[in-house]
């Protein structure tokens, strides 16, 4: 591990002027404030018109990267949402008045409506085991139903005319550009915030690994409905201030078209970046307004094939490209951010005694004729460390997933400590205190070590959505996890640059992280060097001898299972053959001709 | 018994136009939406048939050869680069189709095109008059759908699709040309979605935007179908007699979204839609 | 236009027999058109946005069969070309039809014709009210002496031009009475006028004006 020392100096060089880097985008933003307050004496009034509306486009696009750059979901709803928002705040404005009274409510209106509309989407796309695809097949259904209902609306909605020539805020043109500005200055100020934030970090999450998430007692859906609502509400406020600025509301201001085009100037500004969007959706359709008068085809022939172009060779957009030339200079020397470590005082040690943690009875399960498992009985109490062995095949993965996955269809009763788990998606059985590790190391490949430790914790410590929290506690076990493979000293490192060893080693610290009280491990050892097994080896024997904890071990090496566990359950072809002491089982007879084809038969 | 002929003939539109977006979803796992794009391409090989003098139903093969074509270029430029970006493809696509149109109308103009009918007239069948043109749209359906389905179990390249469907992995592990199994199988959905455009002039004005409203349609079934030929058919007869009936007894309006809508909630409710069936 | 439309048919002792719609973007008219075939009427008008619409309209009636007498408040000339023999028989009503029969119209098509020869678009009631339009405009500076707006609107209607339509002036609360016309589509696309009304009154549009 050569870079090791030069990160782990790095590290400390970032905290050490932290409060100078927590102000500069609060001044960066107080300076384009006051250029675009005063922009409006240097332009045009074409220009102070279009840009406006190019503000408040960008506002749009920052809620649309929010939701496709950072947290993966693809969405074409965004305009729905922006129409409603406009909709709503236009029909207030015209059936209310414009009395200052009315003009709050139709803020309100505007930006609940649209919220209220986002959480039932939300409901609607994201659930247990919904696919991202999904999401973007209903983003495409909202515009589409939005608009159908402003048709039908007739005089009330203005139908295909939309409606125009209601009372506005008393502005002038300059007044709703500086509006604008202001609006979309507080806007990114505060999603830049945000999304630096440890709360920021949960998006990432999501969007990398949403399955690891839900194991961390993390609920992506959950987090990904809330941020659906959220931005829905922001969408509408920008539609409201559409509204107000342009008096006219019309059906193409809430429709697929419009959303996809959002999506374009995203895409070509910079998914993931908050400044490219923003700056990519100012200066198309700033561009556009210039050109399409005179190059109406050839104007959308540009832009559609640049937007092929950048999809395909530059998926991070022209900011991309930004942040290269950036790269090439002197100045970009950043050190990555990560917080100190610190130990969490250490839980009392369970009764040890009691009733059993996890009681597995009468479990089966059968994909369609085939029976996978059959007709399982298990007790395991805290402290136990037990094995489980059988060749491929025999249902280790697939009882793993019955015990962490309560939506799993199977037949029988899982309980842990003495609560059902039927009907639990994977977060709510993480929050009975089990832990998973998978099979493959599960991790979140573009946050930092320090990072997907950091998520590792949420569900206990929550996240601050303002800033990064300066120090990380975690409790001992995990320190010991992070110390005896040397993770430790890479908390900065992306972990897509750790070896296969160092993520089994993280996520077995991530879960223990979790402080749970039944720990499921699925080959935690394959494919790791012999040193790497006797660390883990030594961790788990901590974690049960001392700290009481109970683990359940698939594993193949029959070696490694008989110097650790104090029990041994053997399944074969579907079924519990036998469960007794390690000595019992590894002489019987049975697991010798189970194994006959060698240890990794 | 208008209402069943209705219900079987819009039934046959539906699937004509989604089957070529079937095949690309259903090897590929892309969607393609520049599907409404190729839709056009073929309208207009209609429009430029006419101009040829040739018999109207010669642009059937000519739009077939033309949309494969073009369709071979697009997987070879901009599909084939984005393969494990899926999400990027439906952009990609999307981009492409807005290319594809603003190329049309530079090339045609933005006017609506004439095309020479391919049936006129009507014909009296279980006691109504019915438009002949809609039953013959209805026969064609039934035709591709069954050469599409022969083509897939009879055929080397077929048994290779299928291959490929199940477990793409697997298949390139036992030797199959995955590579050639996917430009194969778009160049055929771009040839039948360019087929379905030509099908569609008699029924739909032809312009450069005209393709842009089936594909909503289209890509709602093709979900609700994944990847399955049966359940396309099962989906476009299902959901074809729900805009039927809710456009006959409820309103037009909620029946145009009527596809969008109930798909959606297939959706949700079963996630592989149809096919589990 | 179709609420007069109703009115107009119940006061000449006619009956609705149906009224269906469909969202502005619909192209699938299957429904509507049994509808229409069940209830036996005995003519068809219909208003949809022009152009693309009115030709997917028009194909599924004609698919379906529908000949009944059938008037387009929505199709201009141009459009009723591209459907080709799909529009043999339409009603349409317009300011302007190339059929009209008076040397100005002669004049000014063939002029078209010389200046844009095949790329030449049928002139229809969009675009010839526009052509005439700029010419009033031009008339109305002149005799405000330029073109600032209060008196170029005080100007605009004490003065008229002779367009295509005939005299045009626009001295009815600022908008002009025009003379309409009934055109019937033809075979060869072409609209032949069958109905003429003279000099129409626009009616109260915007009473604070003179």
């Amino acid at each position: 591990m050569p870079d090791t020392s030069a990160l782990a100096t790095a590290a400390p060089a970032a905290r050490s002027s932290p409060r100078l880097s927590r102000a500069a985008p609060f001044v960066v933003a107080g300076l384009a404030a006051v250029a675009l307050w005063i922009a409006p004496l240097a332009l045009d009034t074409f220009a102070v018109n279009v840009l406006t509306r190019s503000m408040i486009y960008a506002m749009l696009a920052v809620t649309v990267d929010l939701l496709w750059g950072f947290a993966g979901v693809l969405t074409f709803g965004q305009a729905a949402f922006f129409g409603v928002g406009a909709y709503a705040a236009a029909m207030a404005l015209t059936y209310l008045g414009a009395d200052p009274v009315w003009m709050v409510a139709a803020l309100g209106l505007a930006v609940l409506a649209p919220a209220v509309l986002g959480l039932a989407v939300g409901w609607l796309s994201f659930y247990h085991r919904s696919t991202a695809l999904y999401a973007s097949v209903i983003s495409l259904v909202v515009p589409i139903v939005v608009v159908q209902l402003i048709y039908s609306g007739g005089e009330w909605t203005g139908s295909s005319s939309g409606l125009v020539g209601f009372d506005v805020l008393p502005l002038e043109l300059e007044g709703f550009f500086r509006l604008a500005a202001l609006a979309l200055v507080a806007l990114t100020l505060a999603a830049w915030i945000f999304v630096r934030s440890d709360a920021g970090r949960a998006l990432v999450a999501v969007r990398d690994n949403d399955a690891r998430c839900a194991y961390l007692g993390l609920s992506p859906k959950r987090i990904q409905i809330a941020l659906t609502t959220a931005l829905a509400g922001v969408a509408g406020l920008a539609g409201f201030l559409f509204a107000n600025a342009s008096s006219v509301v019309a059906p193409e201001n809430a429709g697929f078209l419009f959303g996809t085009e959002l999506v374009i100037w995203v895409a070509l500004g910079g998914r993931g970046t908050l400044l490219g969007p923003i700056l990519g959706t100012i200066a198309i359709d700033y561009l556009a307004a210039n050109l399409s008068g005179d190059l109406p085809f050839l104007w959308q022939l540009l832009l559609g094939a640049t937007f092929v172009a950048v999809i395909i060779l530059l998926p991070g957009g022209l900011a991309d490209l930004a942040r290269r030339a950036w790269g090439a200079t002197p100045f970009s020397g950043r050190a990555a951010f990560a917080p100190a470590l610190a130990a969490l005082p250490a839980r009392p040690a369970p009764d040890a005694s009691g009733a059993p943690l996890l009681k597995i009875e009468g479990l089966a399960k059968s994909y369609g004729a085939l029976t996978v498992l059959e007709n399982i009985d298990l007790e395991i109490r805290a402290g136990e460390l037990v094995s489980l062995v059988g060749p491929n095949g025999a249902g280790k993965t697939t009882l793993m997933r019955c015990l962490s996955d309560g939506t799993e269809d199977f037949r029988g009763q899982v309980s842990i400590g003495g609560a059902s788990t039927a009907g639990l998606t994977p977060n709510r059985i993480v929050a009975l205190g089990v832990g998973r590790k998978f099979q493959v190391a599960s991790v979140f490949e573009s946050l930092s070590v320090a990072d997907c430790l950091l998520l590792a914790r949420a569900s206990n410590d929550g996240l601050s959505p303002f800033g990064r929290a300066e120090t990380l506690a975690l409790p001992q076990a995990a320190l010991d996890v992070m110390r005896m493979t040397g993770l430790d000293q890479m908390l900065a490192l992306p972990t897509r640059l750790l070896s296969h060893g160092q993520k089994q080693a993280l996520e077995l610290a991530m879960v223990v992280a979790l402080e749970p009280r039944l720990i499921l491990l699925d080959e935690p050892t394959a494919g790791l060097t012999k040193a790497e097994r006797s660390t883990i080896g030594a961790v788990l024997k901590t974690l049960t001898g001392e700290l009481g904890i109970a683990a359940v071990l698939v594993e193949h090496d029959l070696d490694f299972v008989r110097q650790i566990s104090s029990r041994i359950v053997v399944l074969h072809q579907g079924r519990l053959v036998l469960d007794g002491g390690v000595d019992e089982v590894v002489g019987s007879e049975l697991v010798r001709t189970i194994y006959s084809g060698g240890s990794h038969g | 018994m208008l209402l069943i002929l209705d219900v079987l003939t819009t039934a046959g539109i539906l699937f004509v136009v989604s089957i070529g977006l079937l095949a690309v979803f259903g090897v590929l796992k892309i969607i393609n939406f520049a599907h409404g794009a190729w839709l056009t391409i073929g309208a207009y090989c209609a429009v430029i048939a006419a101009e040829l003098g040739l018999n109207p139903w010669a642009a059937l093969p000519l739009a077939f050869v033309i949309g494969a074509a073009l369709g071979g270029l697009a997987e070879l430029f901009i599909i084939r680069p984005l393969y494990r970006r899926p999400l990027d493809a439906i952009l990609a696509t999307w981009g492409l189709g807005i290319v594809i149109g603003q190329l049309i109308t530079l090339g045609f103009g933005r006017d609506v095109q004439m095309t020479p009918n391919l049936f006129s007239g009507t014909v009296e069948i279980l006691g109504v008059d019915y438009s002949a043109y809609r039953l013959v749209a209805l026969g064609a359906a039934l035709v591709i759908g069954v050469v599409f389905a022969a083509a897939m179990e009879g055929t080397r390249l077929g048994l290779s699709a299928r291959a490929v469907i199940m477990n793409e992995t697997l298949a390139r592990g036992l030797g199959i040309d995955t590579v050639r199994v996917r430009l194969v199988t778009f160049m055929a959905g771009a040839g039948l979605a360019a087929l379905a455009g030509v099908l569609l002039t008699p029924l739909t004005s032809v312009d450069p935007n005209m393709g842009v409203g089936w594909l909503i349609g289209a890509f709602m079934l093709v979900m609700v179908a994944d990847a399955s030929l049966v359940a396309l058919a099962v989906a476009c007869l299902v959901f074809g007699a729900a805009q039927v009936l809710i456009s006959t007894f409820v309103s037009p309006i909620l029946g145009s979204i009527a596809i969008a809508v109930l798909a959606a909630l297939v959706l949700r409710v079963s996630p592989k839609g149809f096919s589990r069936a | 236009m179709l609420a007069f439309t109703k009115e107009y048919i119940g006061k000449i002792g006619g009956k609705v027999v149906g009224e269906e719609y469909l969202p502005m973007d619909g192209s699938d008219w299957t429904a509507i058109i049994s509808k229409l075939k069940d209830s036996k009427a005995d003519a068809l008008i219909t208003s949809t946005a022009g152009g693309a619409p009115n030709v997917t309209l028009t194909k599924q009636l004609r698919g379906a069969g529908v000949s009944l007498p059938y008037a387009n408040l929505a199709v201009d000339e141009g459009t009723a070309k591209s459907m080709g023999a799909d529009a043999e028989g339409i009603y349409l009503s317009a300011s302007y039809v190339t059929g009209i029969d008076s040397p100005e119209n002669k004049t000014f098509l063939a002029a078209m014709e010389k200046k844009f020869g095949s790329g030449l678009k049928t002139p229809n009631d969009l675009s010839v009210p526009q052509y005439e339009a700029v010419y009033l405009y031009k008339a109305a500076v002149e005799k405000a002496g330029g073109t600032e707006t209060a008196k170029v609107l005080e100007a605009l209607p004490q003065v008229s031009v002779t367009g295509p339509r005939g005299v045009i002036k626009m001295d009815k609360q600022h908008h002009a009475a025009l003379t309409m016309y009934l055109g019937q589509v033809q075979g060869d696309g072409s609209v032949k006028v069958v109905g003429t009304f003279k000099d129409v009154d626009p009616g109260e549009q915007c009473p604070k004006l003179k």
